[in-house]
C-alpha cells in the first residue's frame, strides 16, 4: 500500500490557501498527523477520503489517481470524521447495515461482522436502541465501528479519542497498533500524547505546508539540546512567556517551574530530555 | 436594552447572509411582481366577477398587500418555523440556556428579528409594487400614502400574528413539527374561509375583509347589475379590457383599525404566556442505558480486539439494501399519531366516491409527508452526516438513487388503495398519471433540496400545491385528477425528467467541487 500526494493545493479564495505545494509520501504503517488550528489537517484528509478535490496536484493511491477515480479509494477506506451525526431513528444494527450499503459492503459476512464489532466496541447490549438515545461516548464507538465495517485498507482516524472515557482511550490505540499491519493508518490529533504513543511517522504541519515528516525519534531530535527547566518567579512569568517558547508551566511554591525551548538558555535553567510535544512546539512557533 | 437589540443582529444577519435567504429573495421578487399581472397575462389576482382594477396607486396597493397578507404569511410561516429548533440542532440552545437571558428576551429577541425578516420581504413586494406602477399605470401619479396605508393595515399585522404563532407552536410542542403544521394549517384555511364568507370582522386575521367589502361597493355603484363575486388568487382567465374599473380611495374604519391592532396585541400576549411553557433547551432525552456487564458467553473479549473481527464481508453494490433502510427511515420519522391518520385515510379512500379520493384525499396524503419528504436530500445536513455518504461508494448512482427510490415507493404505497380502484376500472391513463405525480412530487422535494440545502423551499411549495389542489386549481394538478390527456401526461413525465438531471447534475457539480 502506498499513498503518494504530490503537489497538492487547495485554494479557498485568491490569498487562502487550506493547503499550499503539499506533497508527502505515506506507507503501510500509521502515521499520525499534527498541527495547530488552520494547519490544513482537515483539508488533507478530506481530499485524501475523496470528499473534496484538489485544486491543483495528484493523488496516488497505489499508482491510481484518486482525484479522477474517487471510487478506487471509497472501495478501500474506513474514515472516521471529526464532527458527525448518526441517523437517530435507526438502532445500531440498521445503522451499520446502513453504511454497510454504501460502502459497497454485503454478503452473508456482513451480519456476523456487525455483530463482532458491536461486541468488541462494548455496545452490543444496547445494539438494539435507537441511535437518538445514545450518549457522546457511545455515538464515538458507532463512528469507529462504522470506519471498521468494510475491513479498510486505509484508514483515517479525525481526533478519534474524543468522547472515549481514558480505559476506552488506551484500548482504542491497541486496536489501532493491531490493525496497522499492511493497512495505511492516518490519525490526526491535537493529543500529542495519543499519537506519541503509536504513530510509526509523523507529519507536522502549519498553515497548509508540511513542516516536517519523519519517524518519531527523528522528529524528537530536532529539538535536542533546545528544551530547558528553569524556575521563573511569579511576578517575572508573564514577561518570560514574552520572549521564550514556553511547552508548559506548573505552579512550584511561590514560583512557577517552566518548560521551554531555546537556542540559548535562561540563566540557572536545566536542559532536559526532549519529547515529541517539545519537537511540535518547536517546529510550530519558530 | 442593547443586549437585547444586539440578539436581535445577530439573529437577523444570521438569517440573511444565508445563501437560502438569497433565493428566498429571488423568488420574493418574482412573485411579487406576479401579484399585479400585466394587462396580457392569462390570470388574475383580485377579481370581481369579470371585473378588476385599472392600475393606480390605491389598486396595486391593495391588491399587493391583501395578496402578501395571505401569501407572505403562509411563506413566513414556514420560514421563521423552526427558529428555535435551529439552536437545538446547533447546540447554542445549550449555551443561551446557561446565560443570563430570560425566557420572555430570549423569545421576543427571535420574534423581533423574524419579524424584521419578514419585513425585509415585505419591504421588497412593496417596492415591486410602486415598480409595477410605473411599469402599467403611467398614467397615474404616484401616491405615496395610498401606497403605504394598506401595507401598514393589512400586510404588516398579519406578519405580526404569523410570527408569533409559529414561535408559540414551536414552545408549545417542541420537536412535533408535523403537529404544529397541522395546527397552522387548520388555523390558516379556517382564517381565510373566515374572511372570504363570514361576515364578523373577528374572524379575519388576514385583514382582507373589510377592503374587500369597500373594493366591492365600489364596483356595485358603478355596475348595479353586475355580478361582483370577490374572487383572490391566482385566477386563471384573462383581464377584461372592457371591465376595469378605476378604485378610488379607500377610508379603513376605525373599527377595523382597532381590530387590526387587537389580533396583533393577542398574538404578542399569546407569545409572552408561552414563555412560561418554554424549556429554555431542558428537553426530555430517552438516554439508553449504559451496557452493563456482557453475558458470560460474548464476554470471552477484553474489547477493541481486531482479532475477533476475522470474517471479511464481500463486497457488494445491490441498491436494494439502501433503498430498504431509506424506507425504514422514512417510515420512522413519521410520527405514530401520523402513521395512523395516514392509515386510516388511506383505508377510507377505497369507499369515498372516486373523485373524491383523487381529488381530495391523495394530495392530503402526500402533504401529511411534507415533513419527511422536505428531508429526503437534506438530512445528510441537518444529522451531519455528509461526510459518511460523501465518502461512500459512488455516492451519485447509489445513495442519491436510493433516497429518490425510497421517496417514490413511500409516496406510490400511500396512492394504493386508489391505485387498486383505477385498476379495477382499467383505467391506465389515470394510473401513469398518479405514478408521475408520485414522482414528481419527490422529485421536486429533492430539487429544491439540492438546489437550497433547506427543506423550507418544498415545504412552502407543497402547502401552496395542496391548497390550490383542494381548490381543485388546474394548473397546479400534478396527479392527474383535473387532466386526462395524454399531452398532459407527456408534460409531466418532461417536467420529472428535467427535475431529475437538475438535481442529479448539481449534485454531482457539489461532490465535484
Amino acid at each position: 500500500m502506498e499513498l503518494a500526494i504530490a503537489n497538492v493545493s487547495k485554494k479557498y479564495s485568491s490569498k487562502k490557501y487550506g493547503l499550499n505545494d503539499y506533497s508527502i509520501r505515506v506507507s503501510s504503517g500509521i502515521l499520525g498527523l499534527l498541527g495547530p488550528n488552520g494547519a490544513g489537517k482537515s483539508t488533507l484528509i478530506k481530499i485524501i477520503s475523496s470528499i473534496s478535490k484538489p485544486t491543483t496536484g495528484t493523488v496516488l493511491l497505489n499508482g491510481n489517481d484518486i482525484v479522477k477515480s474517487p471510487n478506487y479509494i471509497r472501495r478501500m477506506l474506513g474514515y472516521l470524521p471529526q464532527d458527525f451525526g448518526v441517523y437517530p431513528n435507526l438502532n445500531a444494527f440498521e445503522f451499520l447495515s446502513y453504511i454497510a450499503a454504501m460502502k459497497g459492503v454485503g454478503g452473508k459476512g456482513l451480519q456476523e461482522r456487525i455483530e463482532k464489532l458491536l461486541m468488541e466496541l462494548n455496545l452490543i447490549e444496547v445494539a438494539n436502541k435507537q441511535l437518538g438515545t445514545y450518549s457522546g461516548g457511545m455515538i464515538q464507538r458507532i463512528g469507529i465501528a462504522q470506519a471498521l465495517l468494510n475491513d479498510p485498507k486505509i484508514i483515517i482516524f479525525d481526533e478519534p479519542t474524543v468522547g472515549l472515557d481514558p480505559e476506552e482511550r488506551l484500548r482504542f490505540r491497541d486496536l489501532i497498533s493491531d490493525l496497522a499491519s499492511e493497512r495505511i493508518i492516518i490519525l490526526s490529533s491535537h493529543i500529542v500524547a495519543d499519537i506519541e504513543s503509536i504513530a510509526d511517522e509523523v507529519a507536522i504541519m502549519k498553515d497548509g505546508v508540511l513542516l516536517a515528516k519523519d519517524s518519531q525519534e527523528d522528529i524528537t531530535e530536532l529539538a535536542a539540546g533546545k528544551v530547558y527547566e528553569t524556575t521563573v518567579n511569579k511576578s517575572n512569568i508573564q514577561n518570560f512567556k514574552e520572549y521564550h517558547t514556553v511547552v508548559s508551566s506548573y505552579r512550584f511554591q511561590d514560583c512557577f517551574r517552566v518548560r521551554y525551548i531555546s537556542e540559548t538558555p535562561f540563566m540557572d535553567s536545566e536542559p532536559v530530555t526532549e519529547t515529541l510535544e517539545d519537537a511540535y512546539i518547536y517546529l510550530t512557533r519558530n | 436594552m442593547l443586549p437585547f437589540i444586539k440578539i436581535i443582529q445577530g439573529n437577523y444577519l444570521q438569517y440573511v447572509r444565508s445563501y437560502s435567504f438569497l433565493i428566498t429573495v429571488g423568488i420574493c421578487v418574482y412573485v411579487a411582481l406576479s401579484l399585479v399581472p400585466s394587462p396580457e397575462a392569462n390570470y388574475t389576482t383580485i377579481r370581481l366577477g369579470e371585473f378588476t382594477g385599472d392600475y393606480n396607486s390605491t389598486w396595486i396597493a391593495l391588491v399587493m398587500a391583501m395578496m402578501a397578507s395571505v401569501l407572505l404569511s403562509l411563506v413566513g410561516f414556514f420560514l421563521m418555523h423552526g427558529s428555535i429548533q435551529k439552536d437545538i440542532e446547533t447546540r447554542i440552545g445549550h449555551i443561551i440556556g446557561t446565560t443570563q437571558i430570560s425566557n420572555s428576551s430570549y423569545l421576543f429577541s427571535k420574534f423581533c428579528s423574524n419579524l424584521l425578516i419578514l419585513f425585509t420581504m415585505l419591504c421588497i413586494v412593496f417596492v415591486a409594487g410602486i415598480a409595477l406602477l410605473f411599469m402599467f399605470g403611467n398614467q397615474y401619479s404616484l401616491q405615496l400614502w395610498e401606497f403605504v396605508i394598506p401595507f401598514v393595515l393589512i400586510a404588516v399585522p398579519t406578519l405580526v400574528i404569523v410570527t408569533a404563532l409559529a414561535l408559540v407552536l414551536e414552545v408549545v410542542f417542541p420537536r412535533k413539527r408535523n403537529l404544529q403544521y397541522g395546527i397552522f394549517l387548520v388555523l390558516y384555511i379556517s382564517s381565510l374561509v373566515g374572511a372570504t364568507f363570514e361576515k364578523k370582522e373577528i374572524h379575519d386575521a388576514f385583514g382582507i375583509h373589510e377592503p374587500m367589502t369597500a373594493i366591492t361597493t365600489q364596483v356595485q355603484q358603478q355596475f348595479p347589475n353586475e355580478d361582483t363575486a370577490f374572487t383572490i388568487g391566482f385566477i386563471s382567465g384573462k383581464r377584461n379590457a372592457d371591465k376595469v374599473v378605476t378604485i378610488q380611495h379607500i377610508a379603513f374604519s376605525a373599527d377595523y383599525i382597532w381590530n387590526r391592532v387587537v389580533f396583533m396585541l393577542i398574538a404578542i400576549v399569546c407569545l409572552f404566556l408561552s414563555t412560561i411553557y418554554f424549556h429554555r433547551f431542558n428537553i426530555k432525552e430517552k438516554i439508553a442505558p449504559l451496557p452493563t456487564s456482557a453475558p458470560a458467553e460474548q464476554n470471552k473479549s477484553a474489547g477493541f480486539q481486531l482479532s475477533n473481527l476475522s470474517i471479511t464481508p464481500e463486497f457488494s453494490s445491490q441498491l436494494s439494501p439502501l433503498v430498504s433502510a431509506e424506507i425504514i427511515m422514512l417510515i420512522r420519522k413519521t410520527p405514530k399519531w401520523l402513521l395512523g391518520i395516514s392509515f386510516c385515510l388511506m383505508f377510507a379512500s377505497i369507499f369515498v366516491p372516486l373523485p373524491v379520493a383523487h381529488h381530495y384525499m391523495l394530495p392530503l396524503l402526500w402533504f401529511l409527508q411534507v415533513g419527511v419528504w422536505s428531508d429526503l436530500v437534506t438530512k445528510d445536513t441537518s444529522f451531519r452526516t455528509y461526510y459518511f455518504t460523501a465518502s461512500s461508494y459512488k455516492p451519485l448512482q447509489r445513495v442519491f438513487i436510493s433516497r429518490i427510490l425510497a421517496g417514490i415507493g413511500i409516496a406510490i404505497f400511500i396512492a394504493l388503495p386508489l391505485l387498486v380502484r383505477y385498476i379495477v376500472e382499467f383505467d391506465v391513463h389515470t394510473i401513469i398519471n398518479i405514478m408521475l405525480g408520485a414522482v414528481f412530487i419527490i422529485l421536486l422535494s429533492v430539487f429544491f433540496g439540492t438546489l437550497t440545502r433547506s427543506k423550507k423551499l418544498f415545504e412552502i411549495t407543497f402547502f401552496f400545491l395542496i391548497y390550490s389542489n383542494i381548490n381543485l386549481v388546474k394548473i397546479t394538478d400534478y396527479f392527474g385528477a383535473l387532466h386526462n390527456s395524454i399531452a398532459y401526461t407527456i408534460l409531466m413525465l418532461v417536467l420529472s425528467t428535467i427535475l431529475f438531471f437538475s438535481s442529479y447534475s448539481l449534485k454531482k457539480l457539489r461532490y465535484e467541487s
